[in-house]
């Protein structure tokens, strides 16, 4: 496609490898877990085995609402949250800022979860909000999204690694493009060599031509989030602001209301539901009420995307009249491209803009992406086959690609087999530990004992045995089971069921033919594919 | 996504899978790659019909679905690897 010169797509191609090397494993865990956490929500529902619920709107709220504010501390009724809880129901977040005794300013208050029909308390929680909203029901699914985000460490270094991640993947994307002269002639050409190095050439290189815009879509925009919190905005807040972070706040999110704290009741939140809806279509998902019974109270009513639309919405009313006041850009107080762009950066991230459809394309664009980052590895150790350096690195690379499946689907029996007890919480990332340990001492026992060789073969049957045996497990703990879960809706459930079953199966199927492959494979050095190689390799 | 959207994606990622499953069994070089007979096709033939493959694409833009583009165009790249996938020659075969 682009023809550099042997000189520099010789520093390209050193450029494109060794940034894979150094960086490929942890890419390939924020990657994967990427890919898992597009299906985040209907994972958490698959754990707790939670039915279709239906919108906590569609019932009227207000009364619900009101009296469960007022069975709370007078202390925390500044400011409400209201939203579906990850059972399906209404979940009323009554809170105030406050000092911690660390000097840190955080969010203290009662979390309410009713039943949206009746009103009725269903449980009720009181504290800072990061002990409070530990929910365990969500315990794997925040886990899963966690390792995505920061790969479970503490803020800012995790964001800022995995920004620094994204813009490896961008970078190898570009580099990627640059340095093959022949792209768009071999996007169909795929010789499949046993373990020739064209082989592995051609894999890398046909998914990095197909999935090459993509993965620097999701990276760009990963990075993006990464950064935007752990550096973005300080930066900003210094350099254009002087530090006045309040001046900053008010230039992005518009100036607040001016204080008036005369006491006011707040109009009916029902009708400024049903007005929102009306306004721009979409359905509500949180509800935000700031100053909750003063006169300079306001409510913000959030809505997913409309239908066919990728920008979700907030609406503004004022709280003690129920009066429409503006539809709230993300950024600023005017509509601008700024603001649009900032608010369409998630939907493209996660793939929620479209329901199941838009999630399962996303999903199997970050498998795409997995499957070029394991191939790039693949490829860079095929090169250095007969090099003794290098066979280490071989262990390793198969025992992170087809481990940490395996020590992610251990964190989801860990929750499994402690839920609902409250220690789900740590169990999940404990099994997620003891599950690496354990593929990490295979691996070495079987480099030791047989060089490596089959590694990846053996891994892949303990993967598909591991897969196979989570829906047994969710059963087997008190889950429900598929005639059950149909009956009450709970259709994610069954799907995750055989779509784990079916993965199982088909890990394991490869790991046979990857067994028998291995042992027959007669033409495993590098140089019998060398002359085949494009002049770019 | 509203039941229009829903079509409008389905039936642009069909058509574009047609065209993206001609371009591959008419891909030049993956056939002798695979020792087929190379058949004489255009190149521009070839490119009308990866025009083709992209007309989807500007349809959903100009009737403003952004929501229905981005899947259709997410689903375009997936469509292309898993076709080259299928009409790989299998892995005992030797040039």
């Amino acid at each position: 496609m682009f023809n550099l010169g042997q000189a520099k797509t010789k520093i390209l191609v050193a450029v494109h490898g060794w940034s894979g090397v150094v960086l490929g494993f942890l890419l390939y865990a924020v990657v994967l877990t990427g890919t898992i956490a597009v299906f985040a929500h209907e994972i958490g529902h698959w754990s707790i085995g939670r039915g279709e619920a239906p919108s906590i709107y569609q019932h009227p709220i207000d009364d619900h609402v009101r009296t469960a504010i007022n069975s709370v501390e007078p202390r925390f009724r500044h400011d409400v949250s209201i939203f579906s809880s990850p059972r399906g129901n209404l979940a009323v977040w009554a809170h105030t800022h406050a000092k911690r005794p660390s000097g840190q300013l955080a969010d203290i208050g009662a979390l309410l979860e009713l039943d949206p029909r009746s009103g009725r308390e269903i449980a009720r929680r009181e504290g800072w909000s990061n002990e409070v909203f530990r929910e365990t029901a969500t315990a794997l699914e925040r886990f899963l999204v966690d390792v995505h985000v920061r790969l479970h460490m503490p803020n800012p270094w995790g964001l800022l690694l995995t920004g620094v991640l994204g813009l490896a993947m961008m970078a190898a994307a570009v580099s990627g493009l640059l340095m093959h002269p022949n792209l768009i002639k071999d996007s169909f050409t795929l010789r499949r060599h046993k373990k020739t190095l064209v082989a592995a050439r051609d894999e890398h290189a046909v998914a990095g031509t197909w999935g090459l815009p993509f993965a620097f879509l999701l990276a760009l925009t990963g990075a993006f989030f990464s950064f935007a919190l752990s550096f973005g905005l300080p930066i900003v807040s210094l350099v254009a602001f002087g530090g006045d972070q309040a001046k900053l706040r008010d230039t992005l999110v518009g100036a607040r209301p001016a204080v008036d704290e005369r006491s006011a009741e707040v109009a009916n939140l029902d009708a400024m539901i049903r007005d929102a809806q009306t306004r721009v279509g979409g359905s509500v998902n949180r509800v935000s009420i700031t100053h909750y019974g003063r006169k300079n109270g306001q409510v913000t009513i959030a809505l997913d995307p409309a239908p066919g639309e990728l920008e979700p919405s907030r609406l503004v009313y004022e709280a003690p009249d129920g009066a429409f006041v503006m539809r709230k850009t993300r950024i600023g107080t005017e509509p601008s491209l700024g603001s649009t762009l900032f608010s369409i950066i998630g939907p493209l991230h996660f793939g929620n803009f479209g329901g199941v459809i838009s999630k399962l394309v996303w999903g199997a664009l970050g498998f795409a992406s997995c499957f070029m980052i394991a191939t790039g590895m693949s490829l860079w150790l095929r090169r250095r086959a007969g090099d003794e350096r290098w066979r280490i690195f071989a262990c390793v690379n198969a025992t992170v690609i087809f481990g940490l499946p395996i020590a992610l689907a251990a964190s989801a029996y860990g929750f499994l087999l402690s839920y609902p007890a409250e220690s789900a919480a740590t169990a999940t990332p404990l099994a997620f530990l003891a599950g690496a340990m354990l593929v990490i001492s295979f691996a070495t026992y079987a480099s030791q004992r047989s060089g490596g060789q089959a590694l990846d073969a053996h891994l892949m049957w303990g993967l598909g045995l591991t897969l196979i045996g989570l829906p047994i497990a969710r059963i087997a703990s008190g889950g429900i089971f598929w005639p059950e879960a149909f009956a009450a809706g709970a259709h994610e459930t069954i799907v995750i069921d055989f779509a784990l079953l079916l993965g199982g199966a088909f890990c394991i199927r490869l790991a046979r033919r990857w067994g028998v492959s291995t042992l027959s494979d007669t033409e495993p050095a590098a140089t019998s594919g060398k002359s085949q190689m494009d002049p770019a390799e | 996504m509203d039941a229009l959207n829903g079509l409008m994606s389905l039936a642009a990622c069909a058509w574009s899978l047609a065209m993206i499953v001609l371009l591959g069994l008419s891909d030049p070089k993956s056939r002798r790659t695979a020792q087929k007979p190379v058949a004489r096709v255009s190149s521009s033939l070839r490119l009308t019909a990866a025009a083709f493959a992209l007309l989807p694409g500007a349809l959903l833009l100009a009737a403003g679905s952004a929501v229905a583009f981005l899947i259709w165009s997410g689903f375009l790249t997936i469509a292309g690897w898993a076709v080259a996938i299928v009409l790989a020659p299998p892995s005992h075969h030797r040039e």
